[in-house]
């Protein structure tokens, strides 16, 4: 990997390094609601790493699926989206790059995607950044065969067709698919799991160097979940991948993801390197929310709610938006919203208080003894 | 138990209701040793298609396929299973919801559809059983009627099979049952309509409108999947502390083995693993987890991602422990072992022979492994082992 991980102690520095292929500045998304103005995004920052795969984990309503619909400037109307979204293509200046579609990233070396035209946008997804979204094996068109879908798509960004085949080839392969039947089925005729890894391939098709998975696995059977996590981090290392994969499920990404970025309540609560944030997470909610998820061979005897509910997006606390619902918040955290801080190397949480955090909310990955196995 | 916890509540403890409620049959209780509920080679087949194709066609979809079962009083089990495998089809049929095709379901002792069916033979009256088996659906918002407010949502059962209270009562009655299901303060709650509630209220509506039927046996259909990761667990403690109060007993169906061992660790309750509309294996949960005997828990263990990012890591690589990825036509289910041709142990005998619920330890498990002297292990290794079937299986269903 191509990470430096020394030198980001904070997961959003203001300036950019390198190895970032995209950021988020002060990202809101509002929407004109009669009970008032609702903010679904929150003045969200992140710097996504390329090559790596992130996970962003949120509970329903926490403004996940609307960070992915931000990144690729695809939020609906009435949906209003503000901020900086930047793109930095690999090699700008280098004329070797083939181009396989209509993008045409010129010579910049950073990208407003906020700012494109419709055009632009048009050909920036797909052949830069491509989206999976949840439950989207059924969003094949019932009455065209799989080969059909995959044509319509390169022809659109004027790619050469014999060519993409190929690469589809290759990409069938990594996702252990069988090339002439996949391609020869109506999708009826395919089951869930194989349908879900075709769109997969669909998405890669123009060599994209994001991919934006949101929930890509919620509607499948478990075993196919957790095998196409598995093919996830070989797609990663053999297309030079970076992967957002967003999710619900904490546990799904422990094994896969390199680095989680909790949401909560439309921000990021922390930012880390995987096994940190894991093991010893440094905000409240994090915490909190680790010690509710019973996991399949935790101690139960530590498990706890998060006690109140999730913040209504019209009418979002002061302060720390956790607050509410934090056992450790005190008069500064209903005043001052904390911003996403460095805690440890490769771990930031926005949170005054992370060190008392740590101390007052105990959690356990440890697995259970079995009496069985004394 | 908890008696002294619902007395303190109240001066009508739930015990006392009980009591009250059920006198009409005080003969059938007394039996000892029948168990509350008792499935019996329970099959329910469907066929699929509109009228006319059922009618003329004779595919038929086994969605549970010969189960057994027994529940006792104040007893827990939870099925656990991939989609599609039955559980939410066994659910329904053991509560009465769904008539079986053949085989048998007793509550006490008593054929629930031999008493709807004959009336005048039956020891406890269908009515009766209907409202002792009840139902927590896996969406609450559905489960609400969206114009009532909650006072006249859980006035109905109370109206229509405690109709020997009035009007004050009745209110009392549900603010009591809104404080055991945590909704403080309750008069506040019972003006509400279902929108002003959030999901986990909901649910928990759903759950003391259950328990005012003052049930025998609550069957819940996945009913934390629509709730918050954060809020499950508080959902699944409220369910184990009322579970202790009344003494209910609970079929639960969960397609996650996670929350499907806390359950059973916290009620003592048993984990059933279905497979194509059968229990290929049940026990306790710590043996589930971690001493399973049917290759198809290893492979739901497997499956189950663990948060301890060490060993996450790790599995990471991990081959699956299958043969085949997907899922076999239920409607042409494997010969033999319906597991077969995806268990990674799989010798010629499985093919030949349906293995049936053996001793395993402390579980039950359909598997020939599970027998030492099982003419299983002289038969030779089914031919398309090794990784190659599952690359090729990988992409062919």
């Amino acid at each position: 990997m191509a990470i430096d991980q020394s030198q980001s102690a904070t997961a959003a520095t203001d300036e950019p390094e390198r190895d970032i292929i995209m950021s988020t500045r002060n990202v809101r998304v509002s929407f004109d609601m009669s009970r008032g103005q609702a903010w679904v995004l929150n003045d969200v920052d992140l710097d996504i790493r390329r090559e790596e795969i992130i996970a962003v984990v949120g509970e329903s309503g926490s403004g996940k699926s609307m960070f992915a619909a931000a990144l690729m400037d695809a939020v609906e109307d009435p949906g209003v989206l503000t901020g900086d979204v930047t793109y930095y293509p690999e090699d700008a200046d280098d004329d070797d790059t083939d181009q396989i579609g209509t993008f045409d990233s010129g010579t910049d070396d950073e990208i407003d995607v906020l700012g494109m035209t419709d055009d632009e946008l048009q050909s920036f997804r797909w052949e830069q950044v491509s989206m999976v979204f949840q439950g989207a094996m059924n969003s094949f068109n019932p009455t065209m065969k799989l080969r059909g879908h995959f044509q319509e798509t390169v022809q659109a960004h004027n790619a050469v067709l014999d060519e993409r085949m190929d690469h589809v080839r290759d990409l069938f392969e990594a996702l252990h698919l069988d090339f002439d039947r996949v391609m020869s089925s109506y999708p009826h005729e395919l089951s869930g799991g194989i349908k879900q890894r075709a769109l997969i391939a669909l998405s890669l098709v123009l060599e994209p160097e994001v991919l934006v998975m949101d929930e890509p696995t919620a509607a499948l059977d478990l075993l196919m979940q957790r095998s196409i996590i598995s093919m996830l981090q070989d797609l990663r290392d053999e297309f030079d991948l970076t992967i957002v994969f967003i999710t619900h499920d904490l546990p799904l990404v422990g094994g896969l993801s390199d680095r989680i970025a909790v949401m909560y309540a439309f921000e990021f609560a922390e930012v880390g390197n995987t096994r940190t944030l894991l093991k010893d997470a440094s905000h409240p909610y994090t915490r909190a929310l680790l010690r509710s998820v019973p996991s399949i061979d935790s101690d139960l005897d530590e498990m706890r709610p998060i006690e109140g509910q999730r913040p209504d997006p019209v009418n979002i606390p002061n302060g720390c938006s956790f607050h509410p619902r934090c056992p450790i918040a005190d008069d500064r955290c209903e005043i001052e919203d904390p911003d996403l801080v460095g805690v440890d190397e490769d771990l930031a949480a926005s949170c005054f208080y992370p060190d008392q955090a740590r101390d007052e909310i105990p959690y356990t990955l440890e697995t259970e003894q079995m009496e069985s196995d004394l | 138990m908890s008696t002294d916890d619902s007395a303190a509540d109240d001066e009508v403890a739930p015990e006392d209701v009980t009591a009250g409620e059920e006198t009409s049959d005080d003969g059938i209780e007394g039996e000892d040793g029948e168990p509350l509920l008792s499935v019996e080679d329970l099959k329910v087949h469907y066929k699929p298609g509109n009228l006319i194709e059922r009618y003329l066609s004779d595919r038929t979809i086994k969605a549970v396929d010969g189960v057994d079962f027994e529940l006792e009083e104040n007893d827990m089990i939870i099925l656990v299973g991939e989609s599609g495998c039955g559980k939410t089809t066994l659910g329904k049929a053991a509560v009465g919801l769904e008539q079986p095709t053949d085989g048998t379901v007793e509550y006490k002792g008593q054929d629930i559809w031999d008493s709807k069916n004959n009336p005048r033979n039956a020891d406890i009256e269908w009515g009766e059983i209907r409202r002792a088996m009840q139902v927590i659906h896996q969406d609450p918002a559905n489960a609400l009627n969206s114009s009532r407010r909650v006072r006249s949502i859980l006035a109905d059962p109370l109206k229509k099979y405690r109709t020997e209270l009035g009007a004050d009562e009745r209110e009392e009655t549900i603010y009591r049952y809104l404080e055991y299901v945590d909704m403080m303060p309750p008069e506040d709650y019972a003006d509400r309509y279902p929108h002003q509630l959030s999901g986990g209220e909901k649910q928990r509506i759903t759950l003391g409108r259950a328990l005012l039927m003052n049930p025998d046996l609550i069957l819940a259909d996945e009913a934390i999947s629509a709730l918050d990761v954060s809020l499950r667990v508080g959902m699944m403690d409220l369910i184990l502390d009322l579970q202790e109060m009344f003494q209910t007993s609970y079929i639960f169906i969960s397609h996650d083995l996670a929350n499907a061992r806390y359950l059973a660790k916290q009620a003592g309750g048993r984990i059933a693993v279905m497979y194509l509309g059968r229990i290929v294996e049940i026990g306790p949960p710590d043996e589930i987890i971690h001493n399973p005997s049917h290759p198809y828990t290893e492979v739901l263990r497997w499956s189950t991602p663990t948060i301890d990012p060490d060993i996450a890591k790790e599995q990471m690589s991990e081959e699956p422990p299958v043969r085949q990825l997907d899922v076999p036509d239920p409607e042409d289910p494997p010969s033999g072992c319906h597991f077969h041709p995806r268990c990674q142990y799989a010798r010629e005998a499985c093919t030949a022979e349906d293995p049936e619920l053996f001793e395993a330890g402390a579980n039950e498990s359909a598997c020939f492994r599970a027998l030492p002297n099982h003419e299983y292990w002289d038969s030779p290794e089914l031919t398309d082992q090794g990784d190659e079937a599952v690359e090729a299986t990988f992409a062919d269903d």
